[in-house]
């Protein structure tokens, strides 16, 4: 029965049917097939896995990331960081990761800041000479990665599959955050070097005044929303709701470049994407309660506690199958079906939940813009009209940052449990 | 013949501009009662009780309904790698079987999910007190909305008419 989940799920994926019907129609035939429980569980189980407060928390952050598309909040952001960093080597391609970085931790998704600040970004970075390869991987990398900075959409998922604190699984998140940051940096500044990119103008200490007082109600947003989290005043929810009106009225009332036309619009773009991350969400919870009525988790924990016995080897096997499965599968659908089977072994070898979270997390960051399955590789691939095929090449560097920093943050722990231990 | 068909799916494309404007309106529904609830927690300090209750039950409408909506965009996330390497033919042949594999799991969804209604239909919410029988008739409403979009891209394919554009 467990082959026949699995390999009807491959049939459907290759055919091309959506991962969230692929899911469902796998889990219902087999459910069928095997006479396992009644086919009501289908409807049921859907329903359960959507009907939740926390995961809430991601239609309000989408619907943010749309508003402060529109509501000019990203461009102030590139003109800020591009006062700050324009001018050094590689500076464009840094500006575009450090703003993504930023919009990523307000927006929550990875996806959405490589749309908004690509669509800035690419254009200008093409426009200095860069080559269009590298500039669309260096932003459907640093959009991908910035979702390691909190808030993140996967980082709720793992909290809500995990049975963890979300503001534990935020918080955990900033220094690898950071760590990946730093080195997406210098390699900007590697590939600028090597390829003879200046930077711009140096701007006075003025110009970056007025372009941070111009940001300043962009930067503040992160700051009350993971203020209000981490000091325990709302929950990740009413803080992402918090960032739609706040975002709403920077953007209507004092950058005046929402219209109230525009709102209906947003609003559609919004609950669209939601509704194709949830309906992915609703079925891979159907699937994983179909894999644990099978008792595929336990049966594959007891094999592997026995077959192997390094926590070291251990992880670096799990690091392959995640990758191997990020690079066809939506992170959500993978975090919902891989965390009840993986985590529960994990902890057998004595990794920390949160820990072997963010290892999740970023690794199926990297899925996000890897062939041939990458949401931010198609985006990029859009805005500067390089084909995907093309662009892997561009991408391979990244994955190989990539790849090192979640060798590190795999073997030292403390990255990650420092932060929440502190709370 | 194809003009019927080309009728059809100018209803349907009608049909679909509706759940448009009822998606925003559900999205706008649930922004308002969480708001609302932070506000009535925080500033009148009386929080309430149905806020919640009711935002995920327009959170569920919203994925079921925008699943099918979305289907008809094409913006479905799935893996087109082998659709972009086939032929003309073959790839033709695939478009049909993913619309047949979708159109038989929203049948699933109808199906077991009115029956799931009647089910539920005297079991309430436990703070709204509505009956549980409207969470779950977002189920096979989805599926309707599903299956009539699968109609439409068969019309498509069989019209050689170019995919609504995207958005």
């Amino acid at each position: 029965m467990a082959l026949l989940l699995f390999l009807l799920l491959i049939v459907l994926f290759v055919i091309g049917v959506p991962i969230a019907f692929s899911l469902g129609l796998a889990s219902a035939i087999t459910v069928w097939q095997g006479e396992l429980m009644p086919m009501l569980i289908v409807a049921q189980q859907y329903i359960t896995s959507v009907n939740s407060f926390p995961l809430m928390a991601i239609p309000f952050f989408i619907l943010a990331g749309y508003l402060m598309q529109s509501g000019g909040i990203s461009r102030r952001l590139v003109d800020f960081s591009n006062t700050m960093v324009g001018s050094m080597t590689g500076g464009l391609a840094m500006v575009a990761i450090v703003t993504s970085l930023f919009f990523a931790a307000i927006s929550g998704s990875g996806a959405a800041t490589t749309a908004a600040i690509g669509a800035i970004l690419i254009p200008a970075m093409i426009a200095k000479g860069y080559a269009s390869g590298y500039a669309a991987a260096n932003q459907a990398a640093s959009g991908a990665l910035g979702v390691i900075i909190p808030p993140s959409i996967p980082l709720i998922l793992y909290g809500i599959a995990a049975n963890v604190s979300v503001g534990d699984m935020f918080v955990a998140g900033i220094l690898p955050g950071l760590m990946i940051t730093l080195s997406l940096l210098l390699f900007a500044y590697g590939y600028a070097r090597y390829h003879g990119h200046g930077g711009g103008e140096r701007s006075s200490w003025r110009e970056m005044f007025t372009a941070g007082r111009k940001a300043l109600l962009a930067i503040l947003m992160p700051v009350i929303i993971l203020g209000g989290i981490y000091g325990g005043i709302f929950t990740p929810t009413e803080a992402a709701v918090i960032a739609v009106v706040y975002s709403f009225l920077v953007g209507f009332v004092i950058y005046r470049e929402i219209s109230l036309k525009d709102i209906v619009g947003i609003l559609q773009e919004a609950a669209v994407t939601t509704a194709v991350v949830l309906s992915i969400i609703g079925a891979a919870g159907l699937y994983g309660r179909i894999l644990q009525s099978l008792r595929v988790p336990s049966m594959l924990s007891n094999f592997v506690i026995g077959a192997i016995d390094s926590p070291l080897l251990f992880i670096v096997l799990v690091n392959v199958l995640l990758l191997m499965t990020g690079m066809f599968i939506e992170a959500a659908a993978a975090i919902l079906i891989f965390v009840p089977i993986l985590l529960p072994i994990a902890v057998s070898f004595g990794f920390d939940p949160v820990h072997f979270g963010i290892i999740m997390v970023v690794n199926l960051a990297m899925g996000m813009f890897t062939p041939p399955v990458g949401l931010n590789l198609f985006v990029a691939s859009q805005i500067s009209k390089v084909g995907v095929a093309r662009l892997t090449w561009s991408i391979l560097p990244f994955v190989a940052i990539v790849l090192v920093n979640l060798f590190i943050i795999s073997v030292v722990p403390f990255l990650s449990t420092w932060l929440p231990s502190l709370r | 013949m194809k003009t019927l068909l080309r009728q059809t799916n100018r209803g349907i494309d009608l049909f679909n501009r509706l759940i448009g404007w009822g998606l925003a309106g559900l999205l706008l529904v649930m922004t308002v009662l969480i708001f609302w609830q932070v506000f009535a927690r925080f500033v009148v300090g009386r929080p309430l009780y149905f806020s919640d209750e009711i935002a995920r039950f327009a959170m569920i409408w919203l994925t079921f309904i925008g699943a099918g909506y979305a289907y008809r965009k094409g913006l479905m996330i799935s893996v087109d790698i082998v659709l972009e390497f086939a032929g003309p033919r073959l790839a033709r042949v695939m478009r049909v079987l993913v619309v047949l594999a979708s159109a038989l799991f929203a049948f699933i969804l109808v199906k077991y999910g009115f029956e799931m209604v009647g089910r539920v239909a005297n079991q309430t919410a436990p703070s709204t007190r509505v009956s549980m029988m409207w969470p779950y008739l977002a189920v096979p409403l989805g599926g309707i909305v599903i299956l009539v979009n699968s109609a439409a891209l068969l019309i498509d394919e069989v019209t050689g008419h170019e995919k609504e554009e995207r958005g």
